[in-house]
């Protein structure tokens, strides 16, 4: 599904991935776990094809995510809320969901699902910028689903997010594997590798320090 | 093309809930072309009709004549010389002049025999109301000298001895009609009822009599500068809309890339050149609605007619094309939100200065307009200008809409270059 092999990463003078190389299978749930500045993010650029790497090599879906066909495959959740605050939830999903092609019936009924996925059918018509964080969180979750991508990568989805609302979005990220989804989950906190995660790496400094299940890790 | 078209939906769509940019790119545009408009001196046609008076030979009948229509408050006249005036009407700068040749003085002290006297009136011959506007005040001014004659009493001796003296002239079976007449006339108006009746005298002359004719001169008023204040300033009021969308799309351009949305749009199976032509799309399609909007309420409410509209159409495309691409390459200057809306009022500001869209092109000195040949700015104002009151053909069309197509897709492509090629 995702092979990183050897990859490194530098900008300017700072190296964010120092040789960091990762394998993640079809249909699991892999957990990236690091302290603040460890590459996460820029694990999660290099694999939607934002960023080329300075060496090594990249394989998404068997394929090359700098190419756009590719990329329709793929659904990101980024860390920092990408959405347009004078648009209202549904303006948001509608039109990235267009950017990933859909129209007609279909991005209606997508729309619908993924914002009844993230339970924001209520508030759908309202600006996002009158949204609270937590809900901001979920639309950002529902812009990433709604084009039903096969690997679905969401970088730090709890930030922000008071305790309840965490609960829903694990029952909404273990709804997506258990529809057989794959998905790579960054996070500082090892009780939501331990909650969700097939497999986890430990990163830090942009190498990764180990790579197993949770419970060999525990 | 269903993407793009998203994309440059969303981003209109943004902008119409940003009052602040819906303002800059639709609202002051309009407040500058009114405003100036009427600074200008506004519409030519609602308010006095300007002439110039010529006087061509020193004789008091004729300077009283001058003194009356210098006094009229239905014109606003200035009394100058016969070149003066001639130019000042090829200039447009006045509507007509009003010339009183030699031999007027002569003509006007005589009543009923000889010709009457006679005004010439110079102007450009599509001067069609005004025309028949001045006539028609130059006629009653004639009657009121003439009755004037007739009811001052020093002045009226005067005439009737000039008038008897002529009596000769007439033929033989008129002469004592007229003598008897002006016998009559004098004890008349010794008579101090009729003596202080009114000036209205065009009805106290008879039928088929004129107290004076006019002869008009035409003078083809050189197309220098538009008819109408509002012309200028509408043209300067759409150089405003361009550059409010330019500012308000610098903005969500570089904005969008700072924020998060940028990254997911680039994780979506799109080009980057494809969401910026999305961007430039928006940006020209609100370019373009604002000039429409500017030239509508221009034609509807201050008449503000274009010559051509197909033309016009041709130069807002070229306009719009032309800041869609300074916008382009202006964005790609910053990496934040100050820096490139400051670096683009610091290019633009110095473009709309020397191209017209702050002095006027026609009144600018011709080292200035030299300069302002290296404005994109000077090349939109004349093409938008020339659609308007300059009367350009295709052919004088040509040229502005060439360097304006040229200027975009220079600048379009350029400012993507650099934008594709920044790391983010
Ligand atoms: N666009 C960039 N320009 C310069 N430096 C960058 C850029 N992106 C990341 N870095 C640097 O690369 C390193 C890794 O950053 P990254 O964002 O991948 O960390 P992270 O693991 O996601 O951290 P966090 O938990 O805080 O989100 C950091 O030192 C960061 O400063
Ligand atoms: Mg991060």
């Amino acid at each position: 599904m995702i092979r990183i092999d050897s990859v490194r990463k530098q900008f300017g003078s700072i190296v964010a991935l120092d040789g960091l190389t990762l394998d993640v299978r079809p249909g699991e749930m892999f957990g990236l776990l690091g302290p603040n500045g460890a590459g996460k993010s820029t694990t999660m650029a290099l694999l939607t094809g934002l960023h080329t790497p300075d060496a090594g090599s990249i394989s998404v879906l068997g394929g090359d995510p700098r190419d756009p066909a590719l990329r329709a495959r793929l659904g990101l959740a980024p860390q920092s809320l990408a959405l347009y605050e004078n648009l209202s939830g549904r303006e948001n999903v509608t039109f990235f969901a267009r950017m990933f092609g859909l129209r007609g019936a279909r991005l209606d009924q997508r729309v619908d699902a993924a914002l009844d996925f993230v339970q924001l059918v209520d508030r759908q018509h309202d600006r996002v910028g009158g949204y609270s964080g937590g809900m901001q969180r979920r639309l950002n979750l529902a812009a990433a689903l709604v084009h039903e991508p096969e690997l679905i990568l969401l970088d730090e989805p709890t930030a922000g997010v008071d305790p309840q609302s965490r609960n829903a979005l694990f029952e909404n990220v273990l709804a997506l594997k258990a529809a057989g989804r794959t998905i790579v989950y960054t996070t500082h906190y090892m009780e939501e590798v331990e909650r969700l995660c097939d497999r986890v790496a430990i990163i830090d400094r942009g190498r990764v320090l180990a790579v197993d299940s949770v419970a060999g890790l525990l | 093309m269903n993407a793009l078209f998203a994309l440059a939906a969303k981003d209109i769509r943004l902008l119409l809930r940003n009052r602040g940019a819906l303002f800059f790119t639709m609202g002051w545009p309009l407040l500058v072309a009114i405003f100036f408009g009427m600074v200008f001196g506004g519409d030519g046609g609602s308010s006095r009709p300007k002439v110039a008076l010529v006087v061509q030979e020193p004789h008091a009948a004729t300077e009283r004549f001058a003194q009356s229509v210098l006094k009229l408050d239905t014109l606003d006249v200035e009394r100058v010389d016969a070149a003066t005036a001639e130019q000042l009407v090829r200039q447009g700068k006045r509507s007509a002049a009003i010339v009183l040749p030699a031999g007027f003085g002569e003509r006007s002290a005589r009543a009923f025999s000889g010709d009457p006297p006679q005004v010439e009136l110079w102007l450009d011959p599509s001067r069609k109301a005004e025309r028949a506007m001045i006539e028609g005040m130059l006629m009653k001014l004639g009657g009121e000298a003439m009755f004037a004659n007739i009811s001052d009493p020093k002045a009226r001796q005067q005439w009737l001895s000039t008038s008897r003296a002529d009596l000769d002239k007439l033929p033989p079976e008129s002469r004592q009609r007229f003598g008897d007449f002006y016998t009559a006339l004098d004890a008349m108006m010794t008579t101090p009822e009729v003596a202080g009746g009114s000036g209205d005298a065009a009805a106290a002359s008879g039928p088929g009599f004129s107290p004076l004719t006019v002869s008009a001169r035409e003078i083809t008023v050189a197309k220098r500068g538009p008819r109408n204040g509002f012309a200028i300033s509408f043209t300067q009021g759409m150089f405003w809309a361009l550059l409010g969308a330019l500012m308000s799309f610098v903005t969500s351009l570089v904005l969008e890339r700072m924020q998060g949305t940028w990254n997911r749009l680039r994780s979506a199976p799109l080009s980057t050149a494809s969401l910026l032509f999305g961007k430039a799309l928006a940006c020209f399609a609100v370019m373009f609605t604002s000039l429409l909007l500017v030239s509508a309420v221009g034609a509807m409410v201050f008449g503000v007619v274009p010559h051509s509209l197909s033309k016009l159409l041709l130069a807002f495309i070229a306009s719009a094309f032309a800041f869609t691409g300074l916008m382009m390459l202006l964005a790609s200057l910053g990496r934040t939100v100050q820096t490139a809306s400051g670096a683009a009022w610091a290019v633009m500001m110095p473009l709309a200065m020397v191209g017209g869209a702050m002095i006027p092109l026609f009144v600018m000195p011709p080292w200035m307009l030299e300069l302002s040949n290296l404005s994109p700015v000077k090349w939109a104002v004349i093409g938008i200008e020339g659609a308007t009151w300059r009367g350009f053909s295709y052919a004088e069309m040509a040229t502005p809409i060439a360097i304006l197509l040229a200027t975009g897709a220079l600048c379009g492509l350029a400012g993507a270059w650099r934008i594709t090629r920044q790391p983010n």
